[in-house]
């Protein structure tokens, strides 16, 4: 393959737009898949049959109850937790940058698990925002852990305090587990990131956050690429630097809190699917935006539906994530420490 | 004689003195004075329950605050601590698969669980953090990975296995001190006090292990061989350590971190932390049967705003 | 004065050295003769850094040796070897919260036995290193509280108190003023002049180079192209070639050695960015 760059930049624009829509075009196929695959396999004509008449048959049941959610949850959740590790890896120039690694995941988890034990809340619409409030606050203690000292928020800073304050968080949670009982068999398996259990209504509830946040985020691609050239150029080329880094820091908290008040904690998406697509792409932050949602909707969904068909057993999404991911990461820790510092 | 050294080991005697005090039967300074001379009750209480309990406690703050300055020195950063070597995830990975994978009654084994998954997973970070040589950076990040991997597992693990299992596994990977007894104190003892003299002897190793690769071997140290004894030696304490009180965090992070202001020494600064560490540790058993908590769930909290603190104080340099 | 020449102390002969398949330096053999101060020139990305660093022992060589009078040093132990070579890297880090007495005393490192305690030599050498670099005021002060060209002093210490008859020093003026590089570089003359000391110094200014040194060496490309007393080297050829510079040559009336003046840079200085670029 010709090298990218090389290519004239009208022919490269063309390029990349017919990746992103065979990207695009890539995910009604994944979710019909995603659809089929469960411990009963059901065909695609049926599906049609359920949505356009459903007839109340345990078939049509099993589609519109459990399976639909389940994918559409996937879907929200991989292209919001891929695109707000996007905007994290522009904003702060820095390669680790993701939600899960630098707590931002967990400190969306804690509050729920905060807010589930000792109130009365539990309809996933109010729920969310207390997700915002702990992603809000977990972003701002990392960013002010790591950028301490001198060189300010290095990546490799950033990764030390988000694993310091992911596993504050963790043992926090840990305790709050530890002290009621019913809590824990109910949240065990969503506070390892799961996209089973939820229902039409939550993901209906849910789901314009993430999309609202996905919207802004294109429309503020430009700006986020230029805070991509860091901080004392982009006030030279004429950025309001302050109102655009804390605007991104909303829209990351916004896309990851409500992915996590959908499915948990899921971690790696945010950082494995932007390096992705800057493979495909190069540096340009519109277009690795661009193709991390569909990018990361289909890496969720894979994993939720592949290891279902290859081994036939239901794994938390975030589990399948984490064992994916790891390697990616500990591989790209070995590549490119030098650079980190 | 460093005067902060001597205020902190007063400040153990204290709060060792309180622990051995206080309990759901009170006893005065003057009954632990009488348990000494052969009063029966008080002898019981202090020798089978209280006594081996703190001694722990502060042999494995101990062991974590120096097993922290080690880590602190051969990462060169602050924030580091034994847990990023794998540590405290090789554990629990290693006693959840005992308590739900086997079969049984299995409490007595998992000590070693603990000690062999933390051992293997500081090993599995060396290895992949070697190419041709280690760097600090790489044992970080390969740290992190590792860590978010043998966590993945261990979730697995409390998602597959029956509840009760779980709840036994995460009560153990909470980190407490509850079953502390004059056995598991000789155990400890054995594998750690060894290790803490041979770090000591090592504290000038330590000083130019914390510059950087050129500066130090230029000076005349064998890098990979010290940082390998290094690494070696810490994940034996902090091993040592979670196998006697399961994961313990923020104790290796916080007690180096307290006492870096009173030498730049290693020769002052590991028995600091130690100190340090046994102080901390203490403190958050007594403060969590007071408040019916486990050690381990306190020391986070304690540990993070007194670290966000410190860290502040330090922002301009 | 000095005799033209003098017995070899330190010797490359034909090294090759690289990082992972890429080879900086090429089948390059150098002699550093004892009680000179020989200073290292090039271009950015010549490989003057590199070569430095493997003949500290910080990086094996691909193929050939590099011995000290006479004896390989891949053979001796870290330790042996930090007593009677000191180098000090362009940018060192230390601890933030080293004071300068405390850095300088980690000099004294290869010389102490495990356990052994802090003997009168090691206390007269620091104080010594201290005394040389005009930090005994500032030797309570924190490293990081430090002025760039105090800073570099306070390193400069550390090395002069390993006590090494070698010092190899990379780039040891870069965050000097000009009068803190003309003190640095006459102390660096004392210590050939009075202590006997050998001392080779990456250097970035030739003419500084002509004045204070014994011998200049010029490195291109990973191998050495021209090497000699500062008369011989600076010539408007060789430094055409070495650093793609015209000018002239003049006669410097302050001291016996030529002074290059330089007039423009030529073209083929694009190309040679180009490849440091693309390493």
């Amino acid at each position: 393959m010709p090298n990218p760059d090389a290519l004239p930049p009208r022919r490269r624009g063309n390029r990349r737009a017919l990746g992103l829509v065979l990207l695009i075009a890539l995910v009604p196929p994944m979710a019909l898949w995603n659809l089929t695959v469960g411990s009963s396999q059901i065909a695609p004509d049926v599906w049609f049959e359920a949505l356009m008449h459903p007839d109340g048959s345990r078939e049509h049941i099993v589609l519109l109850d459990v399976r639909l959610p389940r994918m559409l949850a996937g879907l929200l959740v991989g292209a919001q937790l891929a695109v707000a590790g996007a905007i994290m890896q522009a904003v702060t120039a820095n390669p680790l940058a993701s939600p899960g690694l630098l707590g931002i995941n967990a400190g969306a988890a804690f509050a729920v698990v905060l807010a589930l034990a000792f109130t009365s809340i539990d309809a996933s619409g109010s729920l969310v925002w207390f997700a915002f409030g702990g992603a809000g606050v977990a972003a701002l203690c990392v960013y002010a852990l790591g950028s301490i000292g001198r060189g300010g928020a290095t990546p490799l800073k950033l990764a030390l305090a988000g694993a310091v304050l992911t596993a504050f968080l963790t043992s926090a949670t840990t305790s709050l587990l530890l002290l009621n009982q019913g809590t824990l068999d109910n949240l065990r398996l969503w506070a390892a990131g799961s996209l089973t259990g939820r229902s039409l209504s939550t993901v209906a509830e849910l789901a314009p956050y993430g999309l609202a946040g996905l919207a802004c985020a294109l429309v503020a691609a430009r700006p986020i690429m230029t805070l991509s050239l860091g901080g004392d150029l982009a006030s030279t080329v004429g950025q309001n630097v302050v109102r655009w880094r804390l605007l991104a820091g909303l829209l990351v908290v916004v896309l990851a809190g409500s992915a996590v008040a959908l499915a948990g904690p899921v971690g790696f998406v945010g950082l494995v699917v932007p390096h992705a697509a800057r493979l495909l792409v190069g540096a340009d932050y519109r277009w690795i935006m661009g193709y991390s949602a569909p990018l990361g909707a289909l890496l969720v969904l894979l994993a939720d539906t592949g290891i279902r068909w290859l081994a036939g057993i239901d794994l938390p999404v975030g589990i399948t994530m984490a064992l994916i991911g790891s390697p990616v990461f500990i591989a790209l820790a070995r590549r490119r420490s030098g650079m980190m510092r | 004689m460093n005067r902060g050294l001597t205020l902190l080991v007063l400040l153990v005697v204290i709060v060792a003195t309180l622990s051995l005090s206080w309990g759901d039967r009170g006893l005065a300074p003057q009954d632990i004075f009488a348990a000494l001379q052969g009063d029966p009750i008080a002898a019981i209480i202090l020798g089978t329950v209280r006594a081996p309990r703190i001694a722990t406690a502060l042999l494995v703050g101990a062991c974590l605050g120096v097993a922290g300055a080690i880590t602190q020195a051969v990462m060169r950063n602050p924030l580091a601590e034994p847990g990023l070597l794998g540590i405290n995830g090789g554990a629990s990975l290693g006693v959840a698969l005992l308590v739900i994978g086997a079969e049984g009654a299995v409490g007595h084994l998992m000590p070693l669980a603990g000690f062999t998954g933390a051992a293997l997973s500081a090993t599995a970070i060396y290895v992949l953090a070697w190419r041709g040589g280690t760097s600090s950076i790489r044992l970080i990040l390969v740290g992190i990975g590792i860590g978010a991997a043998t966590g993945a597992v261990t979730s697995l693990l409390t998602v597959l296995g029956d509840i009760r299992d779980v709840q036994r596994a995460l009560a153990w990977m909470a980190g407490s001190i509850y079953n502390a007894d004059w056995t598991r104190l000789r155990w400890l003892a054995m594998w750690s006090l060894p290790a803490l003299a041979i770090t000591w002897c090592l504290a000038r190793d330590l000083d130019l292990s914390a510059f950087d690769d050129d500066v130090s071997g230029a000076l005349g140290l064998p890098l990979q061989a010290m940082r390998a004894v290094l690494t070696a030696l810490c994940t034996l304490l902090a091993g040592a350590a979670v196998a006697a009180a399961g994961p313990i965090s923020f104790v290796g992070l916080l007690a180096p971190q307290l006492v870096r202001g009173l030498s730049s020494r290693h020769a002052i600064r590991l028995p600091a932390a130690a100190v340090c560490g046994a102080l901390l540790l203490a403190s958050a058993d007594l403060v969590g049967r007071l408040v019916q908590l486990p050690a381990g769930l306190l020391t986070p909290l304690i540990g993070v705003p007194f670290i966000g603190l410190l860290l502040w104080r330090r922002r301009n340099d | 004065m000095i005799e033209p020449t003098s017995p070899v102390l330190l010797q490359a002969h034909d090294v090759t050295i690289g990082y992972q398949g890429r080879n900086v330096v090429n089948r390059l053999s150098i002699g550093i003769e004892r009680g000179r101060f020989t200073a290292l020139l090039g271009p950015n990305g010549c490989g003057k850094s590199t070569l430095l660093r493997a003949l500290a022992g910080l990086l094996a060589p691909k193929s050939g040796a590099i011995s000290l009078e006479g004896q390989p040093i891949a053979q001796l132990s870290r330790k042996q070897l930090a007593r009677r070579l000191s180098f000090l890297p362009q940018i060192p880090r230390a601890p933030d919260d080293i004071t300068v007495r405390d850095l300088v005393e980690q000099g004294r490192y290869p010389h102490r036995r495990p356990l052994a305690p802090w003997s009168a030599a090691d206390r007269a050498a620091c104080t010594e290193a201290l005394e040389l670099t005009h930090m005994v005021a500032l030797a309570e002060r924190p490293l990081a509280a430090l002025s760039g060209g105090q800073r570099q002093r306070a390193w400069l210490a550390m090395t002069l108190a390993q006590s090494a008859d070698i010092l190899l020093l990379d780039e040891p003026t870069t965050y000097l003023d000009m009068a803190h590089q003309l003190e640095l570089l006459a102390l660096l003359r004392r210590l050939v002049d009075e202590r006997g000391k050998t001392i080779l110094a990456v250097l970035h200014d030739i003419n500084q180079a002509g004045q204070f040194a014994d011998k200049l060496a010029l490195l291109s490309d990973g191998a050495i192209t021209s090497i000699g007393p500062p008369a011989d080297v600076i010539t408007t050829e060789t430094i055409r070639t070495v650093f793609h510079v015209d000018g002239m040559v003049l006669v410097n009336p302050m001291a016996p050695c030529p002074l290059f003046l330089p007039r423009t840079a030529l073209a083929s200085i694009d190309a040679a960015d180009d490849d440091t670029m693309r390493s």
